[in-house]
């Protein structure tokens, strides 16, 4: 646990300043073929301080949370500033922010359980798979428990406590087919940590056993045809899209960095049915995997609405790109562990849900397919971009048919957007995502499904 | 207490405690890292942390656990949590440690940054990325100085110590001409110093030609079975994802690979 209030260190700030203190913790469980394979528990926090003077930056960071350590990390922040203004003079200078100040914990209220019961209820998992289905020739159950906790103070006036926790339990079943493995896999859970995400181990079998189903048919499956075809991408898959694909390209430092979508700003980019919104906290009522309410730079999060009907409005910002777009910024700045800057990251990224009933979207394809399971994917800059396909199934005729075996779909984003013409009136998040840019993040990914054309890249 | 006395200490400790087998790794690093976004220096970091990470075995029955403290009340907790998880694991024969080799120490690069040629070579190349491959956009990239001090020890009595101080640097960069714009690309390399120019080192220079010759691209047509070429640079991240996927222990023990 970290202090929740660091006001008292108001007076050793005087340029513009962000203080931080975060502890990450972390509790991963997993079992291959019932061989306890990681069993880790780990612990990291400390204190950052990063500066701002005349557009220059410093940042230190150390683990020691002392008072003594506070005063060295600003001073060492400011050192650094003053290391490179001396020498560049930008001469810029910075937006303040409107002060704001929150506390949100997501912890647990229940009792906590120690390592023996969260231990139990994993082994139970992975027995009840083991005895019903022991035909399978590999099985893996892993748990991961995050909890980020951090205080911030900032030079504008803002104090934050927030601890957001996300627990996530992954299975994966293999079954062997002609001397190859096939293999399918799901996860469950979210924000919150284990007592309010996993009650009983029961509660996960329904899902194993329509997840052992899947794994029969795709192993009785078929090889998808390669080429453009008319697809339904489920909630993952139209998540995964808005995220790699169509977000990076709208963080406003690629856009800097020669992103397509700096061509793009209020041109049609999508169908007129696509409204991609990255979400800061709540979403259609309800909170979001991720939800942020104050970014690392003390900015207040509001939603950014990055696709609006078909056109392209907005990028994602920290106050720097904000300054230089003449924008107010959405609090898209963050930091994954205590010794890392805050760049700019995506929150929570979806495709807003539109009027179809999935059942109708099926129904309204001749000859295409339904793509469920990503593995996972790489996009460009150009919104190039390449998704491993792990679980789907063809649609002849306006039904479901046979499963098709792993496939690549690919195409230029932007390009499948305008190819929209159906969306799911539905809206499923992702039980857990990480993002990759400089540093790991936590990230929400999800959506309606989408019906578009895309390449398959099939035999 | 010195990293070789704590590693002790709690190796004994451990063991008094019912452990069979212990394993300590400490490792104490700074990190100096200058920071540009385009074509600007923006940022320098200084970073000090240290890890201690414990693995414990109790009759085949193994946990870990890592902290960045190394005070003993923080260390006593860590412990005691410790012990809970090897208690609530499961018991495997394969859960071992090193055996007993001769005790090791290993030194290698500088002891402290040159932060003042660090900003010269940075704003180098900069300026000369700018000059040869106006067309370049660079991304972001960061030059770095880390030192990390690394202790291992076990109740096999294994102990190694090293300690290395390398410089790195890493670069994301495309091209962009009018609307045409080239894939983003990658590339960085460690040096025990800052003796050649940044331009000068890896395939960095290479690789931003080709970028900037990628900004006219044909699209493959239909499907290509034939001999390919793999650049070093490629050949690596495949060798590094084979061994990852394949040659693994998750791959080997679920008999998948």
């Amino acid at each position: 646990m970290i202090q929740r209030n660091l006001s008292s260190y108001r007076d050793l700030i005087s340029h513009y300043t962000e203080l931080r203190v975060q502890e990450n913790t972390n509790l991963q469980i997993a079992f291959v073929k019932g061989n306890l394979v990681r069993n880790v528990k780990n612990a990291g926090s400390g204190v950052s301080a990063r500066v701002c003077k005349n557009g220059s930056w410093g940042f230190a960071s150390s683990p020691e949370l002392n008072s003594e350590n506070f005063k060295s990390v600003i001073k060492t922040a400011n050192e650094n500033a003053l290391f490179l203004d001396s020498r560049q003079d930008k001469g810029k200078s910075f937006i303040t922010s409107e002060a704001a100040n929150l506390e949100k914990d997501f912890s647990t209220g229940k009792p906590r359980l120690g390592q023996k019961e969260i231990m139990d209820f994993v082994k139970e998992v992975d027995s009840y798979i083991e005895k019903k289905y022991p035909e399978l020739s590999n099985r893996s159950v892993s748990l991961s428990c995050l909890d980020m906790e951090k205080c911030l103070l900032t030079s504008d006036g803002t104090s934050l406590y927030s601890l957001l926790p996300r627990s996530i339990m992954g299975i994966s079943l293999t079954m062997n087919k002609d001397g190859k493995p096939i293999e399918v896999n799901d996860g469950s859970g979210g924000l919150g940590q284990f007592e309010d995400r996993f009650d009983s181990p029961s509660d996960l079998y329904e899902k194993i056993d329509r997840l052992y189903e899947h794994l029969v048919k795709k192993s009785e499956g078929v090889y998808a045809e390669a080429g453009l075809k008319t697809c339904i991408l489920d909630a993952k898959l139209a998540g995964i899209l808005a995220h790699e694909a169509i977000g990076h390209t709208t963080e406003a430092d690629l856009v800097l960095g020669g992103s397509v979508a700096a061509n793009y700003t209020n041109k049609m980019v999508a169908s007129p049915l696509v409204t991609l919104v990255d979400f800061a906290n709540t979403a259609l009522g309800s909170t979001c995997p991720v939800p942020i309410y104050i970014d690392d730079e003390g900015t207040l999060a509001e939603d950014a609405v990055i696709i609006d009907k078909g056109i392209l409005r907005n990028y994602m910002h920290n106050k720097d790109s904000a300054m230089h777009f003449n924008v107010k910024p959405t609090g898209n700045a963050r930091a994954f562990e205590f010794y890392d800057e805050p760049l700019i990251r995506m929150r929570n990224t979806a495709i807003l849900p539109g009027e179809s009933k999935l059942e109708d979207m099926i129904a309204s394809i001749e000859d295409g397919y339904y793509l469920i399971q990503p593995s996972n994917g790489q996009a460009d800059t150009t919104s190039e971009f390449m998704f491993g396909i792990t679980l789907g199934y063809e649609i002849k005729n306006g039904k479901l048919g046979r499963a098709i075996k792993d496939i690549t779909i690919s195409g230029v984003a932007f390009d499948v957007l305008k190819t929209i013409t159906m969306i799911s009136d539905d809206m499923n998040w992702t039980a857990g995502g990480f993002c990759g840019k400089k540093q790991m993040i936590t990230v929400g990914m999800g959506g309606p499904a989408i019906k578009c054309r895309v390449n398959i890249g099939g035999r | 207490m010195n990293s070789k006395e704590l590693t002790n200490y709690y190796i004994d400790s451990l063991q008094k405690k019912g452990m069979n087998k212990v394993e300590l790794f400490m490792s104490s690093s700074k990190k100096y890292e200058l920071n540009t976004a385009g074509e600007e220096l923006t940022l320098l970091r200084t970073i000090f942390d240290t890890n201690l990470s414990i693995a414990a075995v109790k009759e085949g029955k193994k946990g870990v656990i890592s902290l960045n403290k190394t005070d003993d009340e923080s260390i006593d907790k860590a412990v005691e949590s410790l012990m809970e998880i090897v208690d609530n694991s499961e018991p495997d024969t394969a859960n071992d440690i090193s055996p007993m080799q001769p005790a090791g120490e290993f030194v290698r690069g500088e002891a402290e940054p040159d932060l003042d040629k660090m900003y010269v070579r940075l704003s180098n190349f900069l300026t000369a990325v700018k000059k040869r491959y106006p067309k370049i956009q660079l991304m972001e990239s960061f030059l770095d100085f880390t030192q990390s001090c690394d202790h291992y020890a076990n109740s096999n009595g294994v102990e190694l110590d090293s300690t290395m101080g390398t410089y790195g640097f890493q670069l994301t960069f495309a091209s962009k001409d009018g609307e045409k714009s080239s894939s983003f690309n990658y590339s960085g390399f460690t040096a025990k110093n800052l003796d050649k120019e940044l331009l000068e080192c890896g395939s960095i220079d290479l690789l931003l030609k080709q970028s900037v010759e990628q900004l006219d691209t044909k699209a493959l047509e239909g499907k290509f079975t034939g001999d390919v070429i793999i650049t070093p640079d490629c050949l690596g991240d495949m060798i590094e994802m084979y061994l990852d996927v394949y040659l693994r222990d998750m791959a080997l023990i679920a008999g998948t690979s």
